[in-house]
């Protein structure tokens, strides 16, 4: 962790143009959310020229995004530069003042709260300004454009989806050891507290994290104990459970582990990770059968044009994304299953011994 | 009668001396190109009452004390009818930087203010600028030529040697306007926030009063002109709140003309971000695509 801070102030001391989220402590962000609220009156009362203000964020969009390594690492992420957008504090699905003010109530009550938690909170109080857990988490991240804090430092944490198994001991101060190779197969939920994350010791012999997008395919490898074979602790979001790697979405999903996201720019620096792309890829077609093949939906070929447009992708990635759309179809991990239930660790297994994976 | 705007000690030059003189120091600091521009709107009846409204803008960075202890003793000395020592100050940034700064006034309208326009453009031709681009391109797309004042110059070295790589444009615009009812335009007001301003107020209102920081409540009370001693209740901030925000909408709304000129902080169209619609997805926005 310390490498990671030296790595991240470096590269802000050489570009002071690179915007990023500060971790504060309740008592800062409220002092923030009570700068904001007291320019907002200062404009409202002025006696000359009397305001409604809009709000400066830090834009969040393409044009406003870079890639950029640390110093002292290899892993690229997004970066915001210093460029401003004025949004209303109060808009049609996007109303920012009650998500900042229940944001400094649930600070003031030194509370923590899942994104989830906060929709049905303001969808019960305010259903006409927010209609779906879209909308408050589009009006969050504003939040956080404006002030400048992680989302965390709102009170607000990403609602717990993500699951692990395999050769990995965790220990959270005060509590009980878990071996988290012994566990049934849906395994160890991660919680989304990062503050709780930051405290756990980890011990671990395993070589390899494996990324699994689908839980179904999470769920059979545990139970057949991959990690007993191969090194590795197994990971999965759950984010999209219907979604499998061999498509567009899939794609999308490890562009975001792998270098964070322009919708949280600020804070993506702190979570982009190095990983690679396993499977299943264009040299895997000939192991699928062709009844398995399903047609690209018009999404998917919406997320491939999003992706093939992005500056991120890399020269490999962007090879087979083509060569998906070209061919037109998709097909699912399960396709492999027809070739017997433990084909996957075992095409898993070879993949990762060959090195191959991009 | 004493100081009008054309002689050399009137209020209003003193005033644009030192207001263009902290903007070009904001520029010097920033280390980097900056836009700096002057922009000046009078009434279209030379006889009118209604001021002269003028706004100094740059994007250059670190306000100092000296500036504003420079400006309140100008404030003091200046007779309350040719200014009444009100400056309307925004900057973009909030916290940890600040990427520009404007100051906006109104000053009387006298007689001769075609003087001092000219003598405004002059004071530009000998601005001593270092390491400040000026542009000026995007107020000229507003206004009909014949209202605009162009000055250029080049800016030497005290000891006589030409600057280098040094050029400096300087546009002073000065429109006319039919109206006048509110001094500036720095904000966006729609229909739309006409209908949120009571949600709105009452959102406010109650993080002000959920919160145990009582100088920030108090500063809050005073700003909106509430007596300390009066029963402060949620209700009572939310309604002046209400209030301050449809008159300002209704002063809007009845004004005839609507400006056009590019204030550096003008308020970008409230559109709709663009985002691939995601049908059921729900949780995270992470998801870029």
């Amino acid at each position: 962790m310390a490498a990671a801070g030296v790595a991240a102030a470096s590269l802000f001391g050489a570009d002071c143009r690179l915007c990023s989220a500060d971790i504060l402590a309740p008592a800062e962000v409220r002092a923030r959310i009570e700068v904001a609220v007291l320019n907002f009156l200062a404009a409202l009362a002025s006696p000359t020229s009397p305001a409604i203000s809009v709000l400066p964020l830090i834009s969040r969009s393409s044009a406003n995004c870079s890639l950029r390594s640390g110093l002292l690492s290899d892993v690229s992420s997004v970066y915001l530069s210093y460029a401003f957008c004025k949004r209303s504090l109060m808009r049609e699905n996007n109303a920012k003042a009650f998500v900042m003010e229940l944001c400094y109530k649930i600070l003031g009550e030194g509370k923590l709260v899942h994104q989830r938690e906060l929709f049905y909170k303001l969808l019960s109080d305010s259903p006409q300004y927010f209609s779906c857990q879209r909308h408050v988490n589009r009006a969050i991240q504003d939040v956080v454009a404006l002030l400048r804090c992680t989302r965390q430092s709102l009170g607000v944490m990403a609602s717990s989806r993500g699951a692990l198994i395999g050769r990995l001991v965790l220990h959270e101060p005060d509590e009980e050891q878990i071996d988290c190779s012994i566990l049934g197969a849906s395994g160890h939920e991660i919680t989304g507290d990062l503050n709780v994350l930051s405290k756990l010791n980890l011990s671990s012999d395993a070589r390899y994290i494996i990324v699994v997008e689908k839980d179904a395919i999470f769920q059979r490898l545990a139970e057949d104990r991959l990690y007993n074979q191969l090194p590795c602790i197994l990971i999965t979001a759950k984010g999209y459970p219907d979604i499998a790697t061999r498509n567009p979405a899939g794609l999308a999903i490890l562009c975001t582990y792998k270098y964070g996201s322009i919708s949280m720019g600020l804070e993506s620096y702190r979570y982009a990770c190095n990983v690679k792309w396993l499977g299943l890829r264009g040299d895997d077609l000939q192991l699928i059968p062709e009844s398995a093949f399903q047609e690209l939906k018009p999404r998917d070929l919406q997320i491939a044009k999003s992706l093939l447009s992005s500056k991120f992708l890399q020269e490999s990635h962007r090879a087979e994304l083509t060569l998906m759309v070209e061919t037109g179809k998709r097909a699912e991990i399960e396709a492999l299953y027809p070739h017997g239930f433990d084909f996957l660790g075992k095409y898993i297994a070879r993949k990762i011994v060959q090195g191959d994976y991009i | 009668m004493a100081s009008s705007s054309s002689s050399a000690s009137s209020p209003h030059r003193k005033l644009l001396h030192s207001l263009v003189y902290w903007a070009v120091q904001r520029c010097r600091m920033s280390e980097s190109p900056c836009r700096l521009t002057v922009s000046l709107k009078r009434p279209a009846e030379p006889a009118s009452t209604s001021p002269l409204r003028v706004s100094v803008s740059d994007t250059g960075v670190g306000s100092k004390l000296e500036e504003f202890l420079e400006l309140d003793a100008l404030a003091r000395e200046t007779p309350i009818e040719k200014w009444d020592g009100t400056l309307l100050i925004t900057t973009t940034g909030m916290f940890s930087v600040s990427i520009g700064t404007e100051v906006c006034l109104c000053l009387s309208n006298e007689a001769d203010a075609d003087d001092f326009i000219l003598w405004l453009v002059g004071f530009f031709h000998k601005i001593l600028v270092l390491r400040a681009a000026v542009s000026i391109s995007e107020l000229l797309s507003f206004l009909e030529l014949d209202l605009l004042k162009i000055g250029t110059g080049a800016a030497n070295n005290v000891d006589g040697r030409k600057a280098k790589g040094l050029h400096v444009e300087v546009v002073i615009v000065t429109a006319r306007t039919a109206s006048d009812f509110s001094c500036w335009k720095v904000n966006c007001s729609s229909t739309q926030v006409r209908e949120y301003v009571p949600d709105l107020a009452e959102s406010i209102a109650g993080l002000i009063l959920s919160s145990n920081d009582k100088e920030f409540q108090d500063e809050c009370i005073a700003l909106l002109g509430l007596g300390s001693d009066q029963d402060i209740s949620e209700g009572l901030v939310q309604s002046s709140i209400s209030e301050k925000m449809v008159r300002i909408i209704e002063l809007n709304d009845t004004k005839e003309n609507v400006d056009t000129a590019p204030y550096l902080f003008e308020c970008e169209r409230l559109d709709e971000d663009s985002q691939l619609d995601e049908g059921d997805a729900d949780e995270d926005m992470v998801f870029d695509f």
